[in-house]
Parts: structure tokens; sequence; C-alpha cells
């Protein structure tokens, strides 16, 4: 790790205090916490930005190599992903189911801090850069559909059972958050389509067009039909509710087990890269 | 002449689930017949009968409290077909001045399911009013009900008990808000053409909904409250037809079975393609099957629901309840001496 260690820790203490300022303000419904909250992430954000600021500066690529330097990245994109979202749907205690995710995976990434990366001159190229940047934008937007998929199972079970609990009076209607969940899907597998499009790209300019059998791949095939699956099921079979939202978070378990799985040593060990 | 005791014998939502509330329940049209019968029965002058979604009661003079109240007991019984172990620990019975105070705040809408509701004051009045007209009640009763009126008023205007959230159809537009969002787009199909359903409905209008259906098995009644709603009647037979379009449905019948049920309602989802619906049942008894809110998308409330909701804003009235209590006992004990005047001189 060549960039600053206090920027990191900096911003790994903003986003748990966040955190419990937005899950504080949903017990009180005192509204100087939520822009208490909502200041403490932004500044979370900044850190967290000059962090991989000053990591590009130094390094010339994109963090992307090993659990830590890919964690990291991921959550900063879930961050500002959330945040740009904000603005489309004012979710106001958004930050309360974020920043704890944001936090975790900033855990997972302290916690590999000095794994060994793996980087040769390959991974420099245009194609290269753009594709893991779509597949990291893309998780963010998979990020989103597990948050706003929490959230409507959270709201849906207090409405069924009549009772207007601790988040009911911060959460918007289930309606809106149908409508999240399905535009940061469709968004997501855009993106992930994408990615993977500039991956084969990147692999038949490297290696020829031969993608073997690799695991990373075949998880990555099977996590784009997964979610092809349940984009298509919202569109054409008109599944909604409940069901969609329970799978976004299923899936978004498995992207955060395959994610951190295949940038782990034992894996990185095993596979053969170009 | 022995003086004659005012009496309240009836069950509410505090003490009786819908199940039970919903086989005493009378609805306006057959009040009439319920109060002829209970006359001949008991044998006494003169009753008040306020029956409504969430209450039965029967306000009364009696000379005894023990042999008239047994006999107004098993009236209760044979006249709704029910056991009488089956409702007794449901029953309350307050006398004199208790019977006074309870009156007081049942009008003021301090003893309602949603706390401080105005609706309960239109039908005390009209239970009243029907009682009025079946036989002439006796003085001591007509200045009571009177009375009761004029203190409901007050209440409501001394205290902040009416502010907020404080009717079915307040709780309705909060529930609908929260599935729907925004309800501009939003169309609402109203069965039965009671005053509640109405209301309810006026509601979920003034919050924005942007278009009324109206049904009721007498097509005639759902053309006028379409028309007084600016909304459109429907047949009863098209109802299922066109709920498959609407994701707001009030149901407010008379009816004694169910109006929707799951049967029904799992194909119209399917048709429906997962669009949520939120069902209002405010009919006493029921009118959809509570299965119904098993279905996945489908939210129904019933009126002990909508009391579930209702608890954590009645906080908020709570110390607006302080006070209206407070101007109630006073009226209370103006009320009884007054009472003991005209009770003892017939």
């Amino acid at each position: 790790m060549t960039a600053p260690l206090s920027l990191f820790c900096s911003m790994a203490t903003l986003y748990l205090l966040g955190g419990v300022v937005y899950l504080l303000y949903l017990a009180t419904e005192k509204s100087p916490l939520l822009t208490l909250g909502k200041g403490i992430w932004v500044i979370g954000f900044i850190c967290h930005s000059l962090f991989l600021g000053f990591f590009l500066f130094k390094e010339g690529r994109l963090p992307t190599a090993g659990i830590f330097e890919a964690t990291t990245f991921f959550a900063w994109a879930v961050v500002w992903a959330s945040y740009l979202s904000t603005f489309r749907y004012r979710i106001q205690v958004l930050g309360a189911f974020v920043l704890p995710l944001v936090f975790f995976l900033i855990l997972v990434a302290s916690l590999n801090v000095h794994q060994k990366v793996f980087w040769n001159g390959s991974f420099s190229t245009f194609y290269f850069g753009l594709h893991t940047a779509l597949l990291f934008v893309s998780y963010a937007a998979f990020a989103l559909t597990f948050i706003t998929g929490f959230m409507y199972l959270v709201l849906e079970r207090q409405i069924k059972q009549k009772t207007t609990g601790r988040f009911y009076r911060g959460l918007p209607s289930l309606d809106v958050l149908e409508e999240a969940n399905g535009r940061f899907l469709t968004l997501g597998v855009f993106l992930y389509s994408l990615g993977i499009l500039f991956g084969l790209l990147w692999t038949r300019a490297t290696v020829g067009f031969s993608i073997g059998y690799d695991p990373k791949v075949i998880v990555s095939f099977l996590t784009w039909a997964l979610y092809v699956s349940l984009l298509m099921s919202r569109w054409f079979a008109w599944v909604r509710g409940r069901k969609v939202m329970l799978f976004s978070i299923l899936l978004f378990g498995w992207v955060i087990l395959t994610f951190i799985g295949v940038q782990h040593p034992v894996y990185l060990s095993m596979a053969s890269l170009p | 002449m022995s003086q004659k005791q005012f009496v309240v014998i009836g069950l509410n939502h505090k003490t009786a689930p819908v199940e039970l509330r919903e086989r005493f329940a009378v609805t306006p049209s057959r009040l009439p017949v319920l109060l002829s019968a209970f006359g001949d029965y008991t044998g006494l002058a003169s009753c008040v009968c306020l029956s409504t979604c969430n209450r039965t009661e029967f306000y009364m003079l009696l000379s005894s409290l023990d042999g008239e109240l047994e006999r107004v007991k098993s009236f209760l019984a044979e006249y709704h077909k029910i056991e009488r172990g089956q409702f007794e620990n449901a029953l309350y019975v307050h006398p004199g001045e208790r019977g006074v105070e309870h009156l007081f705040k049942v009008a003021s809408g301090l003893d309602s399911l949603v706390l401080g509701e105005s609706e309960i004051l239109g039908q005390v009045k009209q239970a009243y009013l029907t009682a009025q007209a079946q036989r002439k009640l006796e003085k001591a009763l007509h200045l009571l009900f009177q009375r009761s009126l004029r203190v409901a008023k007050k209440v409501r205007t001394e205290t902040g008990i009416g502010r907020g959230l404080c009717s079915v159809g307040s709780v309705a537009v909060l529930m609908a808000e929260k599935i729907f969002g925004d309800l501009s787009q939003r169309t609402i199909m109203v069965i039965g053409a009671g005053k509640m359903g109405e209301l309810t409905a006026r509601h979920l209008l003034k919050a924005g909904a942007s278009s009324i259906l109206v049904s009721n098995r007498s097509f005639l009644r759902a053309e006028e409250l379409a028309k007084r709603l600016k909304g459109v009647a429907i047949h009863f037979d098209h109802l299922f037809e066109r709920m498959e379009k609407v994701d707001i449905v009030i149901s407010s019948t008379a009816a004694p079975h169910f109006v929707v049920t799951k049967e029904e309602l799992l194909p119209l989802m399917k048709k429906r393609r997962g669009r949520p619906l939120f069902l209002i049942d405010i009919g006493v008894p029921r009118n959809i099957e509570p299965a119904v809110d098993r279905i996945e998308n489908v939210f129904l409330y019933n009126i002990d629901d909508l009391e579930k909701v209702t608890r954590s804003s009645t906080l908020e009235r709570a110390l607006e309840m302080e006070k209206g209590l407070a101007l109630i006992r006073r009226e209370t004990l103006k009320a009884a001496a007054l009472l003991q005047a005209a009770s003892s001189h017939g």
C-alpha cells in the first residue's frame, strides 16, 4: 500500500460513524442527525476519493488487483453511485443502509492489506481498464439493487404486519423502491454486459479468442446469466415485489462471494493468468 | 315513582375482536327493527342504540340494575343468536355518572379507535334521531343526548384533539402513500354506498387520487355516490372485471358475507401482473376475506388493522385528550345533576 494509511483509516471511521448517525436518525427522527449523517458521508467519500487518487497517481493504474485494492475501489463505486441516486430518488435514509455495507467492504479490504498483488503489462491496456471500470460500476448498481431490495422487504413486512416500526416513516414507498430496484438492475445488467464484452475484446487482443475453463470467466458468465434472468422475469413475466427483491439480495450475496473469491490468493495461485 | 338510572351497556373495539363485533353490528336500515324488538322484549320505554363498525351500545334508563340488565343481556343473546357465554366477558356496563361520561367520550371521539375522529359525532346524532323517531325518548335520555352533541363540539373546538391523523380516511391515505407513493395516477374503487366508504374515498381524492369507481348492489345508489364523488358508477356484476385496473379498493357494505374472497382475487392478481392492490375493509361484518392478505402484492387493512396503525399517532394527541377528558369530567358533573332532576320527574 503506497497511499496514506491515515486517509484509509479516516474514511473507514467516517463510514462507521455515518452509519451509526443514520441509524440514530431512524430511531429518533431528529432531523439534525440526518444533516450530520449526510455531512459525514460526503467527508468520508472525499477521503476515499483522495486515497484512491493517491493510489492512481503513485501506481499509474486503477486499484483493481487483489482483495484490498478491488474491494476498496468497489466500496468507492458503491458510495459514489448511492450518493448520485439520492438526487433521483431522494431516499433520505439511504445512508443507513449504504454506509454499513461500505464499512463492511472496507473491513474486508483492511483484512487483506498485505496481500501480494499480481499485475502485468497487459492489464494496463485501454480494454482492460474499461472492462474493470464497467464491472465495478455495475457491481455498485447491483449493490443498490441489494439495498433497495432490503428496504422493500423491511417496509413490506411492516405494512403486512400492520406495524409502523422504527424504519417505517423514514423509508420511501414500496412503489419508489420497486422502481429504483428495477432501474438499478437494468443499469447494472447493461454495464456488466458491456464490461464482459470489453473483457472478451481484451482477452482476444492479449491471448487470442480463448477463454478456456477459467473459473473466474465461468463465474462471470453465470452471474451475468442470473442477473439477465432476473431482468427478463421483470420485463416479460412481470414478476414484481417480494420475489424480485429477495432474488436481488441473494444475487448480490453471490456477487460478494465470487468477488472476494476470485481475488483470493488460493484462487489466484490456481488460476492461469495470461 | 322510583328514580331511574342512566345505563350504558355494550361492547367495542377495546373489549371485543372484530369477529365478535360484526355479530352484534346493526345496519342503520335495520336499527328500527332492533329497537322495536328491544322494547317488546325488555319492556323498557325507550333506548338509543349506537352501532358502528367499532361498537354496539345501548343507552337507556333502568329502574333496577339487576333484573332489567339481565333481560337486556338475554335479548342480545336471542336477537343476535349467540350464546351469552361467548360475549358476556366483552360486555361493559356503565351506570350513572360513568355512563354519562362514557357517552360524552364516545360522542367526542375520545373513546374511538382513531382517537379524536369526527365521524362518530354524526353517528351518535343519527342513533339518537332514529331512536327518537321510533319511540318518544324519555326526557332524561333526550336531554343527555342533546347535551352530548354540544359537549362533543366543545371538545373539538377547545382542544386540538381533531388535529392531524384522526380518521379512518387519514390512516387510509397514509397507508396508500406508503404503498404507492404519489397517489395522483391512482384509481380508487368504492364498494358499497355507505357514509364511511364515501368519507374514506374523499380523503384519498383530496390526497390526489385521480379517478374513482363506485359499485353497489343497488346501481341507483352507486350512481348517486358516483355523482357526489365525480366518479363512475359500475354494475356490481362487473366488480372484478373493473378491479383489474384499480389500485385502492374501499369496501364498506352491509353484506353478511365476504364480497371479495381469496379465490376471486388470485386470478385477478395474475391479470394485474403483480401490480399492488390496497384493500381497505371498513365493513362490519368484514367484507373481504382475511386470507387475501397472504397473496403477494395485496395489502389488506380491516378496521382493527387501522387501529394498529393509528396507535403510533395516538401519542401526539394524548396530551390533547387529557384536556378533552378534563372538560368532559366537568360536563359530566353538570349533566349528572340535570339527569337526576329530569329522571326523578319522569
